[in-house]
């Protein structure tokens, strides 16, 4: 055996972990070989060097810092626990998050209601009433004159519109009477069968209404 | 040993089944060697002791994890190199752990051999001891991390080459090459010191 072999396994040598056969055959070159006999006995020391350090005790109280610490932890857990852990606590409180959510989109879009279906429903129909309003404008004169005498069921229907005429007409005065450019929005019931320019003077829904109303009852078929 | 280590699966799975108290048998059980490992290994006395607080502190988190594939101490000393590791990466360490001892003189106050029991009666030789084994603390710090480490955890520890390997997650074979190549740093690191001394007790 070479000494490079040997000086291979000697940390093995020494520790114990070499078979009989290998520890044999470690043995008789050692005995052999004043050069790996050095070798073993440095490393040697080193084990034993290393193995002679003396046990340094851990500071006093240790086991007690770390046991407070532990018991700590050990309540935390129940803390954290109790708000995100086991799904039955869990869900109430996802339950509570969406009633609000819910409830704050309800609440918005209820008060925002009266105003939404005005607005939305005057927008196409505007086109659509120019284009009536405009069909209607030559028979218009002859409309409007007195001399034109309704029957009494046609008057009736027309006071009838008149009031609704001048209830929407009041209606859109409140909700728009603070926007600017519908100033007749204001007009009281009475005032608007002597004025029937109404219906076309006026802009936005109150223009319609009146539009509309002239259309189907004075229009000509 | 072996009784020690059934034991500690009867403390362990205590504490697994929520008792938390049971946990302190353990911490005493093994406090010592812990310490003493990083106390080696870091080259301070209060790193050491903070690092050992936090790998009981961690075992505990994750004492459910714990198989018992293993020897709770194999698991334990995992865990130690792991946040030993961390600290060395953390502080800069490899320069941390030669310096602690390095201005140390044998009867300065305040490095660990003052936390050291009283002398014996000879207090000459009693300093010589101890000048022994900074000697010998500062060559292991001086060494590879590494290499340091798998010769506290077999020459200081008495931890065989399997369980290193276990520890460690290395194979058999590099356990015994890279143990023996730490030897060899070691004695090539106390061989001046060697000659000195026997030119000494020579003269």
């Amino acid at each position: 055996m070479k000494c490079e072999q040997v000086q291979e396994k000697l940390s093995e040598y020494l520790d114990g972990h070499l078979d009989r056969d290998a520890s044999g055959l470690i043995e008789s070159h050692l005995a052999s070989c004043p050069h790996c006999q050095a070798e073993v006995r440095a490393l040697a020391e080193a084990k034993r060097m290393v193995a002679g350090l003396p046990a340094i005790e851990p500071p006093p109280g240790f086991s007690q810092r770390v046991m407070s610490r532990v018991r700590e932890e050990a309540e935390r857990p129940t803390l954290v626990r109790r708000l995100f852990f086991p799904m039955r606590n869990k869900i109430p409180i996802h339950a509570l998050a969406l009633l609000l959510v819910g409830g704050i989109a309800v609440y918005l879009y209820q008060t925002r209601q009266p105003v939404q279906p005005v607005a939305t429903k005057s927008v196409p129909a505007a086109p659509e009433l120019m284009a009536k309003q405009e069909q209607n404008a030559p028979a218009a004169p002859q409309e409007k004159t007195e001399s034109f005498a309704p029957s009494p069921m046609e008057k009736k229907l027309k006071e009838n519109t008149m009031k609704d005429t001048g209830r929407t007409a009041e209606k859109s005065g409140k909700m728009e009477g603070g926007a600017g450019g519908i100033k007749m929005a204001t007009p009281s019931p009475a005032k608007v069968p002597a004025d029937y320019k109404l219906s076309v003077t006026t802009r936005g829904q109150t223009r319609r209404i009146g539009q509309r109303d002239g259309g189907k009852i004075y229009g000509t078929p | 040993m072996d009784h020690e280590e059934k034991n500690d699966g009867e403390w362990v799975r205590r504490v697994q089944g929520g008792e938390t108290e049971a946990f302190e048998v353990l911490v005493r059980r093994h406090e010592k060697s812990i310490f003493n490992l990083l106390y080696r290994w870091l080259g301070d006395y209060d790193e050491a002791a903070e690092t050992a607080q936090e790998v009981f502190l961690s075992a505990y988190r994750s004492i459910r994890n714990f198989r018992g594939d293993s020897k709770f101490s194999t698991w334990l000393y995992r865990i130690a190199v792991n946040h030993a590791k961390n600290r060395q990466k953390g502080l800069g360490a490899s320069r941390r752990r030669m310096t602690p001892l390095e201005s140390a003189d044998p009867d300065g106050e305040g490095g660990p051999v003052a936390r050291l029991p009283d002398p014996g009666p000879d207090p000459v030789q009693e300093a010589e001891r101890a000048e022994t084994h900074e000697r010998v603390q500062k060559w292991l710090g001086s060494l590879n991390a590494d290499e340091a480490l798998l010769i506290l955890l077999h020459d200081l520890q008495d931890v065989g080459y399997e369980e290193m390997a276990q520890i460690l997650n290395i194979p058999l074979g590099t356990v015994k090459s890279r143990l023996h190549r730490a030897r060899l740093a070691l004695k090539a690191k106390l061989a001046p010191y060697f000659n000195s001394l026997r030119t000494k007790n020579e003269m």
